[in-house]
């Protein structure tokens, strides 16, 4: 059975690529990517073929997912206090504005604000421990809820704690590597 | 902390893979040793992630090599057995050897050679 001599041009493609980097963690990414490519072309390709190849290397990508990510949770829990802090905060200020009937009352665009100002710095979070980011995300979630604020004129209680956050984030981060420095 | 260090199954499987490629073992090679010598089928994100471990613990090294063709202009990363590596390997296997003497039915692999010949 003949079978083509390539994965072909330039895969993986720029959403594989793409796809790739949403899935995997940035350490040991780029050498464990090179190696399934280089085992797909060198060793699944001659054997079964393009299809059977592609599809061996996506099955063995996301295989390897899930071991790197508990790696990653080893290597940075006992480092990165001041992220889970910032996580934990902003799940308590999301649960305590779910909780707010101001905010149920509200138009589905201020809903999907607030939501999103909650979203963001999570998100942030649960990617990056620079104190840089973790701050920019929650000014920008402070800025989404002053907007959600002042578009619909409802009382929306909680979004001062994006406020406090970014203090407490700064401060406490600033004060943690004096401490380190010291 | 090298010093005290052990290491579990899959971390004993590792550091022997290292071992017998010796240069330039890199992690799909790794793996393939491991597959064809144990059987047991592995992804290569549990072989970085323990390598990584192994990294940490300062047991083993590693070095970025060159980008090859094959592999569309990803770099390798080679890795190596440290010294303190070593000596935890063997205080592992020399820890199983002693839990293993004397049990029945679980004779040494010497003794299985001398057996079977």
């Amino acid at each position: 059975m003949k079978h083509d001599d390539d994965l072909g041009a330039g895969f993986p493609s720029p959403v594989g690529r793409l796809a790739l980097v949403m899935l995997l963690p940035t350490r040991h990414r780029e050498e464990l990517v090179g190696d399934l490519v280089e085992e797909a072309a060198t060793v699944v390709l001659p054997r079964d073929g393009r299809r059977a190849a592609r599809r061996w290397f996506w099955r063995e990508a996301l295989a390897s997912a899930s071991p790197l990510y508990v790696r990653q949770t080893e290597r940075e829990v006992p480092i990165n206090r001041w992220k889970w802090i910032t996580i934990v905060a902003l799940l308590v200020a999301g649960v305590l504005m779910a909780l707010d009937p101001n905010v149920f009352s509200a138009t589905p665009g201020v809903v999907a604000l607030v939501v999103l100002a909650i979203l963001v710095p999570v998100a942030a979070g649960l990617v990056s421990s620079n104190r840089h980011t973790l701050a920019g995300a929650a000014a920008v979630s402070a800025l989404l809820l002053l907007i959600a604020r002042l578009v619909s004129g409802l009382e929306i209680r909680w979004y001062g704690m994006a406020f406090m956050l970014f203090i407490v984030l700064s401060v406490g981060r600033y004060a943690e590597r004096r401490w380190d420095e010291a | 902390m090298a010093a005290g260090a052990s290491l579990g199954d899959f971390e004993q499987l590792v550091m022997l893979a290292l071992l017998r490629i010796g240069e330039g073992a890199y992690g799909m090679i790794v793996r393939r040793e491991i597959e064809d010598r144990t059987g047991r089928e592995v992804s290569l994100g549990a072989i970085y992630a323990t390598l990584d471990r192994l990294e940490s613990k300062a047991l083993v090294s590693s070095v970025i090599g060159a980008a090859g063709g094959a592999r569309r202009g990803r770099a390798k990363r080679f890795f190596s057995v440290e010294p303190a590596g070593l000596d935890a390997l063997k205080r592992s296997l020399a820890a199983l050897d002693r839990m293993r003497s004397g049990v029945a039915g679980l004779a040494s692999p010497l003794q299985e050679v001398d057996d079977e010949t």
